[in-house]
């Protein structure tokens, strides 16, 4: 059976590949993505909790939840500065199990058997898969467009996608990842009033990183509603790909937890072994 | 014709490299490829911000006319429109 070897949470954004290209290696954002890689060695498989930034989907049909099924994909589709494009190999075996088997479990998934993929994939792979050898499941949530899915139910999904990777019959090794800000503003009316982005609520970054920290993922839930995470920024919801990582998670404890949180950003690694 | 026409030549700005690139050079294919009232495309080639925004434009898709430099728009053109809308949230969007 597959082994979980890992799971980590990172931001994405799609400034990062470009700043760290000019400020080197050891730069603040170098070395938090750095921190986090050195967790993801063993990993042959990165299960990707995110939300995609309506670009592989758009309003013509947009899934709350959604399991591609694709042998690959390529990336970026959406012109993120620093970054060439790519075709990234797909768990396509794995996808096709998530699918089945969530669809039993009375979830919903939209199939997904062509897709391209934008930064919210991309840069995440970009830091924590440099040698590009790993292959990839992005399960997508919607995080940006409400109405979002609720924190209960991503929580309940991400234990339940942990289950089917550990009944999957494969002698892979997989790491999760979940892909996102806890508060940041894009293009909105609370922006900075000098750049295109805004963390309007830093101190839900601080206070949803104690959560963590303290291992209260109940009462995290019970706070995520739609309009708390909105109030965060209209990418606020991202947090939910958080949230089913903390699904699968558990009751493991966090072992690196590290803050951007004027940028909206936090990094975790939680122990598993 | 709406806010989907609107989000869709956002949308589209951003996936779509040949969309973009005749957005920026004019290119008369590009504009009339999606269907635009005149208020629209007008508020596009002017980089009406607010005014797109006001008229349902999805704010996160908003900012591709800033990233791509559709109209030369500046940052603070940008955040000018769009923190027109502060005082006042947009009908039916709360």
């Amino acid at each position: 059976m597959a082994e979980i070897v890992a799971a980590v949470g990172v931001p994405h954004t799609p400034a990062f590949p470009g700043l760290v290209a000019r400020e080197g290696p050891g730069s603040e954002t170098a070395q938090l993505y750095g921190q986090i890689r050195a967790r993801l060695d063993a990993a042959d498989v990165l299960v990707m909790f995110d939300s995609d930034h309506l670009n592989t989907f758009f309003f013509d049909n947009l899934p709350a939840l959604a399991v591609p099924v694709a042998a690959s994909a390529t990336g970026t589709n959406d012109g993120t500065p620093g970054m060439s494009n790519r075709t990234v190999p797909l768990a396509a075996e794995l996808g096709g199990e998530v699918l089945a088997r969530l669809t039993a479990q009375d979830y919903f998934p939209a199939r997904t058997a062509r897709l391209s993929l934008d930064h919210s994939v991309m840069v995440p792979l970009h830091f924590l898969d440099p040698d590009e050898r790993r292959t990839l499941l992005p399960i997508y949530l919607n995080g940006l467009a409400p109405p979002l899915p609720s924190a209960a139910r991503c929580l309940a999904l991400g234990a339940d996608v942990r289950a089917v990777v550990e009944a999957w019959d494969s002698p892979l090794r997989v790491a999760l990842v979940a892909s996102g800000s806890f508060s940041l503003e894009v293009g909105g009316p609370r922006i900075a009033d000098n750049a295109i982005a805004g963390v309007p609520d830093v101190e839900w970054v601080r206070h949803v990183s104690q959560r963590l920290r303290k291992g209260q993922t109940e009462e995290l839930v019970a706070e995520a509603t739609t309009d708390r995470m909105r109030a965060a920024g209209n990418v606020g919801g991202e947090l939910l790909n958080w949230i089913a990582l903390l699904g699968a998670v558990g009751e493991r404890p966090v072992e690196v937890l590290e803050q951007q949180a004027h940028l909206g950003h936090s990094y975790a690694a939680w122990t598993w072994s | 014709m709406g806010a989907y026409e609107i989000d869709l030549f956002n949308h589209n700005l951003s996936v779509d490299p040949e969309f973009r690139a005749g957005i920026l050079a004019g290119d008369e294919r590009a504009w009339s490829s999606i269907d635009l009232t005149p208020d629209e495309r007008a508020a596009f080639e002017n980089v009406d911000v607010a005014w797109l925004y006001a008229h349902g434009a999805n704010d996160f898709l908003l900012h591709n006319l800033f990233r791509f430099g559709v109209g030369g728009v500046t940052i603070e053109h940008y955040v000018r429109g769009i923190k027109a809308h502060l005082a006042e949230p947009r009908p039916g969007h709360g």
